[in-house]
């Protein structure tokens, strides 16, 4: 089930996503020079992660881990963004992506070169 | 709080308040009218602060002590427990819906971006203010007093638009003019004297003129005026969707905002001159308290097991002291000002 995160578990996420485990403590350390955010209100949001699966809590110490990966955040913001605002077609981001003249000339090679491996692995079965 | 029968002065001074505002609207800085809110808010939480002999509150039939005995069951006092309960719910409902958007608020990011910053250069301010972004609020609004903060939402905070810019502007003008104070000030008049429709009256309005104020701060030229009302247009059309159930009241508040911004006089020192002294003439005529002291009701009321407890306010300047004496099997009541006695039972 794609897990929608605010802005401010995503932060949190970014922090765990650099260690492989954090106590709640140095989260909020952590978070309190870059956002300004108060220990309670850090392990308000930490808790609120940890309700919707994305933060596993070991005891003793409150240690967290991350339990999902950047890439599966990403899958599910982008899911939702496609169904949100391109009527459930990746065809129409993606061609909103190359029409908005976003990606630079490297970008669109790699592009390129990912799709033309993609359909001869496809084709190979 | 003050008994019932003072609510005849404030409504006149709430009447003749909006009467002006309905009368001279464009030819005022609406800020006078936020200081005639004000003023009658004060008056209404703190009925004493200003004595004057001349004033609304000085009419016939506004002095004198009356000290009613009504010994029967308790529950005979009913209206001072229905004043304090209704109190009690208007106090509730603006406490829970300021609670609402505080996880929003102390979550929010802040707003690190280049043209933000900029802007906070080019208005600097005593205070230490910061502005923030959220993806959890949908419109742009201020709190805090000592140091306040500017919450955006994450998509406006990022563009780089000349709305984001009127926002900023707007949102600066509620923080120089203290208006997180005066809107608690409002609410806490409303909480007081919830059963009065003119006090209701007062705080939607103050409401509306608190915001035309600030639009009149947020553009000193009236070149920018027509940009402001575009965009506040566009604002409120982007959001009309989501205000369908309050459609009307929104609408004509807006419109209110938008009619005015653009009728509007210049500025000019004549009319802030004509201004401050109308609104001190008001507050003076209007907003001022009696010389005698106000008309007291005592609710005298006798409990389950005998004994006889007062019910009310006692008095708003402390010279008044009831004392419930003990004799036997009987109970002595004193009501004394200043040494003398005024009614024993």
């Amino acid at each position: 089930m794609p897990i929608k995160l605010f802005d401010s578990e995503l932060k949190v996420m970014e922090i765990l996503w650099k260690v492989e485990k954090m106590t709640a403590k140095d989260i909020a350390a952590r978070l309190k020079s870059e956002t300004g955010w108060s220990k309670t209100t850090s392990y308000t949001v930490i808790k609120k992660c940890v309700d919707k699966a994305a933060v596993t809590r070991e005891e003793p110490g409150f240690i967290c881990r991350a339990a999902i990966t950047r890439r599966q955040a990403q899958e599910a913001e982008t899911e939702a963004l496609i169904t949100r605002m391109y009527d459930g077609s990746p065809g129409l981001l993606v061609a909103s992506l190359l029409g908005g003249a976003r990606l630079k000339p490297d970008e669109i090679e790699k592009l390129q070169a990912w799709i033309q491996e993609k359909t001869l692995r496809e084709a190979e079965g | 709080m003050t008994a019932p029968d003072a609510i005849w002065p404030i409504s006149i001074t709430i009447g003749v308040t909006a009467l002006l505002r309905f009368a001279a609207s464009d030819r005022l800085p609406k800020r006078a009218f936020v200081a005639l809110w004000v003023a009658a808010a004060v008056k209404i939480l703190l009925p004493s602060f200003l004595t004057t002999p001349f004033g609304v509150y000085s009419l016939p039939g506004t002095g004198g002590l009356v000290v009613s005995a009504v010994s029967a069951v308790p529950s005979a006092a009913v209206w001072p427990a229905v004043r304090y309960a209704g109190t009690a719910v208007c106090a509730a409902f603006f406490l829970v819906s300021h609670g609402r958007g505080r996880y929003a608020c102390r979550t929010a990011l802040p707003a690190g971006f280049a043209h933000i910053a900029a802007w906070k250069q080019r208005n600097p301010l005593r205070r230490r203010y910061t502005v923030k972004q959220s993806d959890q609020i949908h419109s742009p609004f201020t709190s805090g007093v000592v140091f306040p903060v500017i919450y955006l939402p994450k998509s406006l905070a990022a563009s780089e638009s000349p709305q984001l810019a009127y926002v900023l502007a707007h949102e600066y003008a509620h923080i120089r003019r203290f208006d997180v104070v005066v809107k608690w000030l409002m609410a806490a008049a409303l909480c007081a004297q919830w059963y009065n429709p003119l006090v209701w009256l007062m705080y939607v309005l103050a409401g509306r003129d608190i915001e035309r104020a600030c639009d009149e701060e947020a553009t000193p030229k009236p070149a920018d005026r027509s940009g402001y009302a575009m965009a506040l247009l566009a604002w409120e059309e982007s959001r009309s969707g989501a205000r369908a159930a309050f459609g009307y009241f929104a609408r004509t508040a807006v419109e209110e905002r938008i009619r005015s911004l653009l009728r509007v006089r210049p500025a000019s020192r004549k009319r802030n001159v004509f201004a401050a002294v109308l609104v001190c003439t008001m507050v003076l005529f209007l907003g001022t308290g009696a010389a005698k002291p106000a008309e007291q009701t005592f609710y005298v009321t006798v409990s389950e097991s005998g004994k006889p407890y007062i019910d009310g306010p006692l008095s708003h300047d402390g010279t008044i002291s009831v004392n419930i004496v003990e004799e036997n099997d009987s109970y002595g009541i004193t009501v004394v000002k200043h040494n003398a006695v005024l009614w024993q039972e």
